[in-house]
């Protein structure tokens, strides 16, 4: 069965847990923040062939609703940036403050745009 | 008549007897048939045509790939070489599979770009004599 993302999505989720960085890749997932969330992502095809080229990640880097939560996002965006630099042909291009909702409960979080050549 | 449109697709294409189409985001066969020249004569038929001398081309942009059997590598160490090439559009349609063989002239490609981009190459390279057309049976 052909696999578009699922190694790429587990290489995300692997670097981000090497760093000891708690990692989810269900949105749908109760999470305890901080902690990362890998969305699926967003495909596109470029060649002459079935298989797509290039993904389009946002992981989210998400933090506890505080008082410490800009403080928080500080240090955990750089965190999260670094341990998917780690990976090789995967690159961060954009990062913007948004609000990471779960279970009814909404997070301070940085949405980060992550471009992957598959 | 109705009018009769494809989605460029599927190709297949191999140069120097490797497959390529997977890396390949675009193409161009040019045949780059010169529009011939009229001249006017004092007879009464008035002029001639003198066709010029086609100069086709074969316009490539791909995926770059610089691993051993890579696009990118094998154009860059084979510079100056002749290659053979095949390339069957829409091979997927039987009743309209067609296809050119010919053979280019190989050239090592540009390489760079945008940070944070995929790398991209864009190639022309000559193809020597003329590519034959060829009508592929269903």
């Amino acid at each position: 069965m052909t696999d578009y993302f699922g190694q790429s999505t587990q290489a995300l989720a692997d670097a981000l847990r090497a760093e000891e960085i708690r990692t989810h890749i269900d949105p749908a997932a109760a999470i305890d923040p901080p902690a990362a969330v890998i969305g699926p992502p967003a495909l596109t095809w470029e060649a002459h062939c079935d298989e797509p080229t290039s993904a389009r990640y946002v992981v989210w880097a998400v933090v506890p609703d505080n008082d410490r939560a800009i403080t928080a996002l500080a240090t955990f965006l750089p965190q999260v940036v670094d341990a998917i630099h780690t990976l090789p042909d995967v690159v961060v291009t954009a990062a913007a403050p948004e609000v990471w909702s779960a279970a009814g409960q909404d997070y301070p979080a940085y949405a980060i745009t992550v471009e992957v050549s598959l | 008549m109705p009018p009769h449109s494809r989605q460029l697709k599927v190709i297949e294409f191999t140069l120097g007897g490797t497959s390529y189409e997977c890396q390949i985001t675009s193409w161009n066969l040019d045949p780059a048939i010169p529009d011939a020249e009229r001249v006017p004569v004092f007879c009464p038929d008035g002029e001639v045509l003198e066709d010029g001398t086609p100069a086709p081309t074969l316009q490539l942009t791909f995926l770059s790939d610089w691993r051993v059997n890579g696009i990118s590598r094998y154009l860059t160490k084979n510079t100056g070489a002749n290659a053979a090439f095949q390339l069957d559009h829409h091979p997927d349609i039987p009743a309209e599979h067609v296809r050119w063989t010919g053979t280019v002239r190989l050239k090592a490609p540009p390489v760079g770009g945008t940070p944070r981009t995929g790398e991209r190459t864009e190639i022309t390279l000559q193809i020597i004599g003329t590519p034959e057309f060829i009508e592929v049976e269903a």
